[in-house]
């Protein structure tokens, strides 16, 4: 009995670490490879961090800089380029090791070399240097993540409004059918958003919401209301009828029922339930490459960054950009997730 | 003028239950009602009406003399006490108490002050700034019946409040509403399954049963004087015992003919049951209107079994006995005498009640 428990135990642990390992390695792959250089990508084996700053050599021959990076893998300096003009060393330093220089600093760092000595420097590598440049490269990087925020937002409010108001009337009022009904609400998550968005993005089209954020919205609305609304239906039923009831006997309209009693009580869980429909927006890009292709958001930028360009590590930078709002929404609202389940406790 | 008139008051869902059907039952000024019943027989239904939760299929509710039926529940000036109490839970004990009033727009200070004497009547002045999660069950009453006296309403109603306490703090808040109820003069009908409760609590039951009122009276004719089988099995515990018989006149003598036994029946009664004649009716006795007879007893004694269990009760106990497949129960001061298996006598005392087999309502 023990001995079986104990493997039971075991069995449960192999599968909650694969689970977490199937999760986090790729992430912290990703998360990883945002700081790296462009050199340190193509390096293999790839360092398991990234670098903070690089050893370099300069020599000075016939009016050209040669110039050495320090390997890991060779223990020694190895030749990459060299070169009279400072430009063409100042790119290579900048694209391939995130090192920011001007002309400048660098003819002013390198001319000691003139004489003959051989130079070494060390050069900082900018961390950021993949974000900065994922911003500046792609068209309307910024105003993709604003985007993005106002699709969240507009689905927010449509799913939570209308999903919670059909939450609140199957919780509370004798409807004929209810049964079917609430089956049918989770019917609507079984299209997958690919298959329904041709016509959607016709319909969209006449009523001219294409490529909008609010027509986005709509869209992804569709699929959450259902969702909502079945959510917010077990929430209202976690609250006691009897408690709006004796609002009513106390003096209070319908109105005044529900928010000053009913709302306050579920609001947690509506927070909660906002997740949904943040997650939904946030992550999708595959709707938003047929609805709102020139007008992109930002899962459809890094979508799109990722597929063009071949530099990998600026896609990652992408990436761990679209997952830290998602995170810091998720963490903000935490404490509510178990009210999901209208589990409302006070 | 009755304070509140219930006419012909009828509920039925989707046009098909009837929950309550034609109900008429007039409520005096300072009155406190009892409704009770098993739990479906519409006593709930019937307050949920009164207070405007329910909509009314048919009749009407007149508040002195005024109809409240079309008002809604905010319009109608009554007060209720839930069984789940139905504090609010985002409120402070104060903002419970003060929520109501402040809706009635009453002034600050008048609400203040009345948040102060409510709560010292009801003894949670203590908790005021607490919320309803960090108070007992008992706590959590108090603040439901403090809310309700707080608006001073004209009518209190409330709905099985003592339910979910246990069973000591049950009887102890009831001595407590009882006293409420004393001081503030107020008209209050209070919805029960608990017979002890309502027993207690009553100036007069209504008993209910399957929509319609069965009887209606004072704690001591519904136990004692009961017009119906229903009201006599329900009330009193154990319940009325009841026994099949036929009815024979014979030389003017009116006899109640069992297998077991002959009981001439001596009192006025016997003249109602010249009709009976040659009819079964029941014979229903309260198992405390037995009485267990010495051996050499004459003509008292009505039959003789032997003792199928024994239930002490500490102050009494009861005696169960077998007649034709039926367990008869028999109350006794008598504590220590008997042992199963053993032989007694028993006769019944007049205090019997005498029910018409197909209408089961008393032959009085």
């Amino acid at each position: 009995m023990k001995a079986k428990k104990a493997m039971l135990k075991a069995v449960f642990y192999i599968i909650i670490a694969t689970i977490l390992i199937a999760v986090l390695v790729p992430f912290l792959s990703f998360l990883v490879t945002a700081f790296y250089s462009a050199d340190e990508v193509y390096n293999i084996p790839r360092p398991f961090l990234p670098k903070f700053s690089y050893d370099v050599k300069v020599e000075y021959k016939d009016d050209m800089y040669y110039l050495s990076v320090y390997e890991d893998g060779l223990e020694d300096f190895e030749l990459k380029i060299y070169s009279g003009k400072a430009e063409k060393l100042r790119r290579y330093l900048q694209t391939k090791y995130s090192v920011w220089l001007t002309d400048e600093e660098l003819l002013e760092d390198f001319s000691p070399a003139k004489s003959g000595e051989t130079l070494y420097l060390n050069y900082k590598k900018d961390l950021l240097y993949n974000f900065k440049t994922f911003f500046s490269i792609t068209n309307g990087a910024d105003k993709s993540v604003l985007n993005s925020i106002i699709a969240a937002g507009w689905t927010i409010l449509i799913s939570l409004s209308i999903g919670s108001m059909a939450g609140y009337s199957i919780a509370r009022f004798r409807i004929k059918f209810k049964k079917q009904i609430n089956m049918s609400l989770l019917l609507v998550r079984m299209f997958p958003a690919v298959a329904v968005a041709i016509p959607m993005l016709v319909i969209l089209i006449k009523m001219g919401f294409a490529n909008t954020m609010l027509g986005l919205a709509i869209v992804y609305s569709v699929g959450n209301i259902a969702l909502t609304a079945w959510i917010t239906n077990s929430i209202f039923k976690g609250i006691s009828v009897e408690l709006e009831e004796a609002s009513l006997v106390f003096g209070a309209n319908r109105i005044q029922t529900f928010f000053k009693i009913t709302l306050p009580l579920a609001f947690p869980g509506l927070v909660a339930c906002s997740m949904y429909a943040f997650l939904a927006a946030w992550n999708d890009s595959i709707t938003a490459l047929i609805l709102a292709n020139s007008n992109p958001t930002l899962s459809l930028l890094i979508y799109k960054a990722i597929g063009m360009s071949g530099e990998i590590q600026l896609a990652a930078a992408g990436a761990v950009i679209l997952i830290t709002p998602a995170l810091i929404f998720t963490f903000i609202i935490k404490n509510y997730i178990n009210q999901l389940w209208g589990d409302v406790k006070f | 003028m009755e304070f509140l008139k219930l006419d012909n008051l009828t509920k039925k869902y989707q046009n098909k239950i009837l929950a309550v059907d034609s109900m008429n039952l007039d409520i005096r000024n300072g009155e406190f009602l009892v409704l009770l019943g098993p739990s479906g027989c519409g006593k709930t239904t019937t307050m949920r009406m009164i207070a405007g939760l329910e909509e009314v299929t048919e009749g009407e509710i007149l508040l002195e003399g005024e109809s409240i039926k079309e008002l809604a529940p905010k319009d109608r000036n009554v007060s209720m006490i839930f069984q789940s109490y139905a504090v609010w839970p985002h409120m402070t004990v104060r903002q419970n108490i003060e929520y109501p009033l402040k809706l009635k727009k009453l002034p600050k200070e008048e609400r203040i002050k009345r948040v102060e004497e409510t709560a010292e009547m009801a003894n949670i002045t203590e908790y005021l700034d607490r919320l309803p999660a960090n108070l007992s069950g008992g706590q959590r009453q108090r603040v439901a019946v403090a809310r309700a006296m707080a608006v001073k309403p004209k009518l209190f109603l409330m709905d099985e409040p003592l339910s979910n306490l246990d069973a000591k703090l049950r009887v102890s808040m009831r001595t407590e509403l009882k006293n409420a109820h004393e001081q503030l003069g107020s008209t209050t009908i209070f919805v029960t399954h608990d017979q002890s409760e309502a027993m207690s609590l009553a100036d007069r039951i209504v008993v209910m049963n399957m929509g319609v009122i069965e009887q209606i009276g004072t704690p001591n004719q519904i136990y004692h004087d009961c017009e119906t089988m229903f009201v006599a099995n329900f009330i009193g515990s154990p319940p009325t015992n009841f026994l099949e018989v036929d009815v024979i006149v014979e030389n003017s003598k009116v006899i109640l003919k069992h297998n077991l036994f002959n009981y001439e029946v001596k009192t006025l009664l016997s003249e109602k049951l010249i009709a009976y004649n040659g009819k079964k009716i029941v014979f229903g006795i309260r198992p405390e209107n037995f009485v267990i007879v010495g051996n050499n007893s004459d003509n008292k004694v009505l039959f003789t079994r032997k003792i199928l269990f024994v239930e002490p009760q500490g102050s009494h106990t009861i005696v169960v006995v077998e007649v034709e497949g039926k367990q008869i129960k028999i109350l006794t001061s008598d504590v220590l005498t008997f042992e199963v298996g053993q032989e007694i006598n028993i006769g019944v005392n007049e205090k019997y009640m005498l029910f018409d087999l197909e209408t089961e309502n008393r032959i009085k």
